[in-house]
């Protein structure tokens, strides 16, 4: 039902877009409304929510409304929105693919909303927006909104979520950084050029100053002696290109002298991923030639005309690349090796020295905990590393205690204490934040790294308090914001969904349940007849299998869950096993239950045809075969009452099952236990009467049969068969 | 175009341009290449190879190559270079591409090609900044140019595609796998351990 109504309202999305893009007239109702309608839907809602987010990422990203005019007066109404879905909604598992889209969203309209609050000024608004900004400035280079693991790997992690930050710190440096240009193109450079010197809230030095900082900031991750992803490289590359045209002044020499400086060979592999050796080529390769043709536009558009001495640097190191790209070709890129040149060896040696001083690294520094286990507390490695499934208990005590002291005597104080920092931070994190860590997890997409928790920082929350503060002391600000109670924010709340089993799970969980029942067989249970049990028997609908616990309830409902409980025939065979394996260990005391057992196994072969007579291979026949194959050799004479019972009770008998007597009616110890159970199947069990009189025949006739057997044969096939 | 060919087939939206200035096939002699406009129709270039020796372009292929080419698509095209004249077939040929740079994926085969197309990505960077948000992953297949090679880098290039769309298509599906863009250097790193002779490049670039 719920995925009827999410389809209708996806499907009427969908409408709604295009409506908006086919009339722009209507785009400002229809935005409105999906911005209510994506506030309004439950996190777990991801697709709802996308679909609305689709919507304002094809108007402002992709520009399908075509008019300035509009996008630009549309925009503001996207900051309720962006703060609900990246502020409001980080302590949440944040979908990747939303946060995404979000950050896509901020960078279509940070200018736009920067020209309205030029235009307009509204300081809440400016607030609120500079707060969603912060905080996504905050998170640059991280593994935004994935769940970190350490700085060098997070690099190479979240790439789209990096490359759409990258995007966006490039629009606010645009933005925040004057235009170099007198006579500015409204639509096409919006910047603090336009701030009038009177503005109430827009400070032109505090813009520009934040910009210029993140400026270094993208000069920084490209400097880093730690190699780039070629993806984020070449997104900070096409970012530097844009603003090298808008904002020269800010960035051109060094943007020129870091692509003149650029020596993919002198980075060093990220410290957990040194041993994928191809892959660090590659990337290599790629960076370095996307540095050559950065080299080539520079050489051939004219940029550096100006400056011979340059231009010839510029030269010699486009031929360096190129001879470099051949060599790698003649070789093939799998015999390449940078560090054969004992110079780059030294070089990188002495920057990873220098780093490791610094910086001890952790695979997993996250400070929450993946899951809720001791494992994932302890656990520093990766997160596939084989290591991951060893089981430490097997290990005896002594080695492991000479395992630690080892380590303990290795490591260096200072890993030690940040290793043992961050498993304090886990528990810490588990035991205080009983938000998520002990209720189970809000439905989101599935749980994963994807889209696990992330903590906010001490500096976020600050952030978060000044905004609500703002909120409520603001007579004007949005209904909608308040009306979000804790529960609201909640979502809907459901218990972790367990891994399904394997079959082999299954039978060793099957094993556990069964050997628990036949503990219960050995307990002592107190009759206690209880009112309800009178008004049972009164009301014959309503007859329950067991209503009082009593010592053999457990056959019971074991047979019946080998009968008709279990889908799965081989777990089904499993059980009937243990149960003949249990009976099968003291046949004799245990005789009621196997009767039980066996009219169960009978009824519910039957039940479904229409005649009494159950399959000649079926489990009834089987399990009756086996249960008289492993209880006559053990019968003595004292056992006439029980082994009557059983041959009277077991509710079909034929032939092959009747046959079996005739070891009883041969041994002479044990021959009249034999022939007196012959005898009370002739007399009380009509429909196997032939089938008694034929062992009886076949005994007379069988020449192994001694005398006394055959008289005795002889004697009953005159009283009970005359015409045999 | 064989390549173009193998992934159309292989049910991929494909489109296909040339980076050069025009298009060169042997022509009767080695100093005396033909040379075609883009936009010059594959049946056009048929009929003036017809009027030549014969026996040298069904020798060296290229008569069978026209042929086939005319199955594919209409005329050559030209990669749309920023700020140059289009050499392209009309957008009524293309109805599932908004605009002709509408992709996903480039792939390239040659070197200089992907040089070509990644500088004029970044030229757009440069001269239409505010034009530049889409991101492209940009691959090069390095192939020789002679029909045998051409075969083998086809198949290539579809393997290439079919890890991208098969990774790209579960991370849409299942949110517990990586991000796609997380994957794409194990995906390249795999690819080339299948194809050692066929380098492989790749940029993300955006237009």
């Amino acid at each position: 039902m719920a995925s009827d109504l999410d389809s209708k309202q996806l499907d009427q999305l969908k409408e709604a877009e295009k409506l908006a893009f086919d009339h722009p007239n209507f785009f400002e109702q229809i935005l409105d409304t999906t911005i209510s309608i994506c506030i309004g839907t439950p996190c777990n809602e991801f697709r709802l929510q996308y679909q609305c987010l689709s919507l304002i990422y094809k108007a402002f990203y992709e520009k399908k409304i075509e008019s300035f005019e509009l996008r630009s007066q549309q925009s503001v109404k996207v900051i309720q929105l962006l703060d609900y879905l990246i502020i409001r909604n980080e302590q949440r598992s944040p979908n990747y693919l939303i946060i995404q889209k979000c950050i896509d969203i901020l960078n279509a309209t940070y200018d736009l909303i920067f020209l309205q609050m030029v235009q307009n000024p509204n300081e809440d608004e400016w607030e609120r927006l500079s707060d969603v900004k912060d905080y996504l400035l905050s998170q640059w280079p991280s593994s935004y909104p994935l769940q970190p693991y350490n700085p060098e790997t997070d690099l190479s992690r979240s790439i789209a979520c990096k490359t759409s930050l990258i995007k966006l710190i490039g629009k606010i440096i645009q933005v925040q950084l004057p235009a170099s240009s007198s006579g500015i193109d409204i639509e096409h450079d919006i910047s603090v050029s336009m701030i009038q010197s009177n503005h109430p809230f827009l400070l032109n030095s505090n813009l520009s100053s934040q910009a210029q900082n993140l400026l270094d900031s993208l000069f920084a991750v490209l400097n880093d002696d730690v190699l780039l992803p070629t993806a984020i490289f070449t997104t900070i590359m096409s970012t530097m290109m844009t603003l090298f045209k808008s904002r020269p002044k800010f960035l051109s020499n060094k943007f020129i002298m870091f692509v003149l400086a650029y020596e993919s060979q002198l980075k060093i592999e990220p410290r957990f991923e040194r041993e994928e050796k191809l892959k660090m080529k590659l990337i290599k390769r790629f960076n370095d030639r996307v540095d050559k043709c950065l080299i080539s536009i520079l050489l051939n558009k004219g940029f550096l005309a100006k400056d011979p001495g340059l231009r010839t640097r510029f030269e010699n190191k486009f031929n360096y690349l190129v001879d470099k790209a051949r060599d790698q070709r003649q070789k093939g890129i799998l015999n390449v090796d940078d560090d054969d040149d004992p110079e780059v060896k030294n070089i990188k040696k002495q920057k990873v020295e220098a780093i490791q001083r610094d910086n001890m690294l952790f695979y997993n520094e996250s400070k929450i905990a993946r899951s809720h286990d001791y494992k994932s507390i302890y656990n520093l490695i990766k997160p596939n590393d084989q290591l991951t499934e060893f089981d430490m208990s097997s290990i005896p005590t002594d080695i492991l205690v000479s395992m630690v002291v080892t380590a303990l005597q290795k490591i260096s104080t200072a890993k030690l204490v940040k290793g043992l920092t961050i498993v304090f931070d886990r528990y810490k994190d588990l035991t205080t934040n009983t938000d998520t860590a002990f209720q189970g997890i809000y439905l989101t997409p599935p749980n994963n790294e994807g889209s696990l928790k992330r903590k906010r920082t001490d500096d976020d929350e600050d952030g978060v308090r000044r905004r609500l503060k703002a909120d409520t002391g603001t007579e004007n600000s949005n209904e909608t914001d308040d009306t979000y109670s804790d529960d609201e924010l909640k979502g809907a709340f459901l218990v972790p969904v367990p891994n399904e089993f394997s079959l082999n799970n299954k039978k060793e969980q099957l094993g556990l349940i069964i050997n628990n029942f036949v503990k219960l067989s050995a307990q002592k249970v107190k009759k206690n007849k209880s009112s309800l049990d009178s008004s049972i028997h009164q009301n014959a609908l309503e007859k329950l299998a067991i209503s009082n616990w009593n010592e053999e309830s457990w056959i019971k409902i074991l047979s019946r869950l080998a009968t008709r409980g279990l889908a799965d025939h081989e777990l089904a065979n499993c059980m009937r096993k243990s149960i003949f394996d249990y009976f099968k260990d003291d046949m004799r005391n245990r005789i009621d239950g196997v009767i039980e057992w066996l009219n169960e196994e009978y009824y519910s072969e039957i039940r479904d045809t229409t005649g009494i007579q159950p399959l000649r291979d079926g489990n009834y026949m089987t399990y009756c075969a086996f249960t008289l194959d492993n209880l006559i050799p053990f019968l003595e004479s004292s056992d006439r009452k029980l082994f009557i019972r059983l041959m009277s009770e077991l509710p079909y008998l034929d032939k092959s099952l009747i046959s079996k007597i005739r070891s009883l009616c041969k041994d002479p110890v044990r021959s009249k236990l034999g022939f007196q159970s012959l005898l009370y199947l002739i007399m009380f069990r009509p429909p196997v009467l032939n089938d008694c009189l034929g062992l009886l025949t076949d005994m007379l006739n069988d020449t192994s049969s001694d005398d006394a057997l055959k008289n005795e044969c002889s004697n009953y096939l005159k009283k009970y068969g005359p015409q045999q | 175009m064989e390549a173009h060919k193998v992934l159309k087939d292989a049910g991929y939206t494909v489109r296909s341009y040339g980076t050069g200035t025009s298009v060169r096939l042997p022509g009767p002699t080695i100093d005396q290449p033909n040379v075609f406009e883009f936009g010059t129709p594959y049946t056009k270039i048929l009929e003036k190879l017809n009027t030549q020796d014969l026996k040298i372009h069904k020798a060296n292929g290229v008569l069978d190559m026209t042929k086939r080419n005319i199955g594919i698509k209409k005329a050559p095209e030209r990669w749309p270079y920023y700020n140059q004249p289009p050499q392209r077939l009309p957008p009524s040929e293309y109805p599932e591409f908004e605009n002709e740079l509408d992709f996903q994926v480039v792939i390239t085969c040659e070197e200089r090609c992907f040089d070509s197309v990644v500088e004029d990505f970044f030229s757009r960077n440069y001269f239409e900044p505010s034009q530049t948000q889409q991101a492209v992953h940009c691959f090069n297949v390095e192939i020789r140019d002679e029909h045998k090679s051409a075969l083998a880098g086809a198949q290539a290039i579809l393997d290439l595609a079919r890890m991208l769309s098969d990774a790209h298509a579960k991370s849409l599906e299942d949110f517990s796998a990586p991000p796609f863009e997380d994957k794409i250097p194990d995906i390249i790193t795999e690819w080339q351990q299948n194809h050692p002779v066929t380098p492989v490049l790749y940029a993300l670039c955006y237009h």
